[in-house]
């Protein structure tokens, strides 16, 4: 219960009350029923109910709950998901669509190795499953197994686009030291005429902003950071990364901006509390507040998937080095990507613990990982008396 | 969290550009940080004092709206004048997936007038709780079992978080599909747990009680 400690300071009581005015609005739900989206995934539903034994329904529900996920930021959908899947959920061996997507789901909850185990059940059946790869070379990047990522980035290629597969392999090499490379092939990619549509370019473009971010280039990678953004899409992981190098850069009141009204996020919400903090803004403690009582609350039903951002919390607007550096150490056992390694250097630093960032350095030495941040704070902890 | 899909856009243009593939594919955006919000809880409190068996229920109007539709005009957002119409329904699914014995007894359950309260991810409706149990020999019940199936069809993520306060002691417990039933022997909880539930302590007062 590491973040017990974090809570007592943001507790706030709130208590029940009984409105008093029918029209006071007490919860905003995603959509309204008229929307169309809401209205696919409505009739998908209903679909599923009337057959819910079928695959093809549960499947078709479960993939839109999915997307959800990532397109609302609320992880219930995960959930839905599973419920859609329930009568194949335990099984052993699942058809293939439900056993791709039961490893999707899976790895939500950092449950790779079963998610890993899978996708391999699915690949050995039909090596020509390109979700499958992909999945897998996702998440052995998260793992920091560079050579199977790479391996599912050989095998995807034939079976996807190209900017995909070239984007794929880039994030390897990004990782490998050969960042100079990557951005390159990106570049390249992303120059070359014909099919890309907007998620792929977002994907390619948010890589190619992190890999010239690490390498050091500013100029390039805000500019692909603006492209990214530019095209309208609202993603929470590039508005993250976007927010992270803005406030590298001591830029906070752009961050305030380029975030307003996306506080439910609690990635965002950390961004704005951070950007607060830095100019001082009226917001700086109700966010962070907020933000305490929602990683309380996930501790609370014992979930455990958000030590990186609760790490950051505690270190940077709660002052506490130490239980941050608790999370990032547990963190990193799990996860280990650049901003994995990151928070467990900042840590480290903070709480003049060298040794324990131990692992995030083996991790670099090992990768080859380039990065100017990285490098930075390794240097600082070298020199910690 | 995690998330390797940038979706919904991710899956769609492999249906379009490669028909052949078999399922949606993509993006392979590295596993992501994307802990956006809470998944969903509901906050439930019993007190047991005597043979008064007394508690409340938190749960969200979102999950609510779910199972059963709280919005009734459609609109995209709940507001007050919307809820009251549905309180017996409300009522009438929440207790129907809620069980307490005491003793090995059923206990009969009745739920009063709802309010709201406001939690970390959104509004909740507030059902108090009061429990009728057979007469049984001395004060109050040794040993609680509680049954807990809330959204248990509708998303097998969701959890139930009990605070259970009986013979000076605060004890808490999560529920979900892999323990939807809980057994609490009464006035018997070790040193140990006496320290634990003081941490706990103050981390439930951030929500309703």
């Amino acid at each position: 219960m590491p973040l017990l400690p974090a809570l007592a300071a943001a507790a706030a009581l709130a208590a029940p009350f009984v409105p008093t005015a029918d029209t006071q609005v007490l919860e905003r739900l995603p959509a309204r029923a008229s929307d169309p989206r809401a209205q696919e995934m409505q009739a998908l539903r209903t679909a599923w109910r009337q057959h819910p034994g079928d695959v093809t329904h549960a499947v078709s529900l479960a993939e839109r709950y999915f997307d959800a996920v990532a397109a609302e930021g609320d992880p219930r959908y995960i959930g839905y998901a599973q419920a859609a899947l329930a009568p194949w959920w335990a099984l052993p061996a699942p058809p293939a669509s439900v056993r791709v997507l039961r490893a999707k789901l899976l790895q939500f909850d950092h449950r790779f190795n079963e998610a890993l185990a899978d996708l391999d059940a699915v690949l050995q059946a039909d090596p020509t499953h390109a979700d499958a790869w992909s999945w897998r070379a996702a998440i052995h990047m998260v793992r920091a197994d560079y050579d199977q990522a790479r391996r599912s980035c050989e095998r995807l290629t034939p079976l996807a686009p190209p900017l995909i597969t070239v984007a794929c392999t880039a994030q390897v090499d990004a990782a490998t030291g050969r960042g100079d490379a990557a951005a390159a092939s990106l570049r390249a990619a992303l120059a070359s005429p014909g099919g890309a549509d907007t998620a792929q370019r977002l994907w390619a473009l948010t890589r190619l902003a992190e890999t010239e971010e690490r390498r050091g280039d500013a100029v390039a990678a805000e500019a692909a950071f603006r492209q990214a953004l530019a095209l309208g899409v609202g993603d929470v992981y590039l508005l993250a990364a976007y927010a992270d190098f803005l406030l590298d850069r001591k830029r906070p009141a752009e961050v305030l901006a380029l975030l307003k009204d996306r506080g439910r996020a609690d990635v965002l919400l950390l961004r704005l509390a951070l950007a607060a903090r830095a100019v001082g803004a009226p917001e700086r403690e109700v966010w962070a507040r907020t933000l305490g009582e929602r990683f309380d609350a996930a501790a609370l039903r014992g979930d455990t998937t958000h030590r990186k951002e609760a790490s950051r919390y505690l270190l940077a607007l709660r002052g506490q080095p130490a239980q941050a550096l608790a999370l990032a150490r547990e963190n990193f056992a799990e996860q280990r990507e650049p901003a994995d390694a990151r928070i467990l250097l900042e840590a480290a630093l903070a709480a003049r613990q060298p040794a324990a960032a131990a692992p995030a350095l083996a991790w670099m030495a090992a990768s080859g990982f380039e990065s100017v941040a990285l490098q930075d704070l390794a240097t600082r902890l070298k020199a910690l008396p | 969290m995690t998330r390797v899909c940038a979706a919904p856009r991710c899956g769609l243009w492999v249906l379009r550009l490669l028909p052949v593939l078999p399922v949606l594919l993509l993006v392979l955006l590295g596993a992501r940080p994307a802990h956006a919000h809470k998944p969903s809880d509901s906050y439930l409190s019993v007190k047991v004092d005597g043979r008064q068996l007394s508690g409340q229920w938190d749960i969200a109007l979102r999950n609510l709206d779910f199972a059963i539709g709280l919005d009734a005009d459609g609109d995209g957002a709940i507001t007050w004048g919307e809820l009251p119409a549905r309180h017996a329904d409300i009522a009438a699914y929440a207790g129907a997936r809620l069980m307490l014995r005491a003793d090995g007894q059923p206990c009969a359950l009745s739920i009063g007038d709802q309010a709201v309260d406001e939690h970390t991810d959104g509004a909740y409706t507030v059902l108090p709780l009061r429990w009728v149990c057979p007469d049984a020999p001395g004060g109050g019940p040794r040993s609680l079992a509680l049954e807990y199936r809330l959204f248990a069809d509708l998303d097998p993520q969701h959890r139930g978080l009990l605070k259970l306060d009986a013979a000076g002691m605060t004890r808490t417990a999560i529920f979900g599909p892999a323990a939807s039933l809980q057994q609490f022997e009464l006035g018997q909880a070790s040193r140990w747990q006496q320290f634990f539930d003081y941490a706990i302590e103050g981390v439930w007062h951030i929500r309703s009680l």
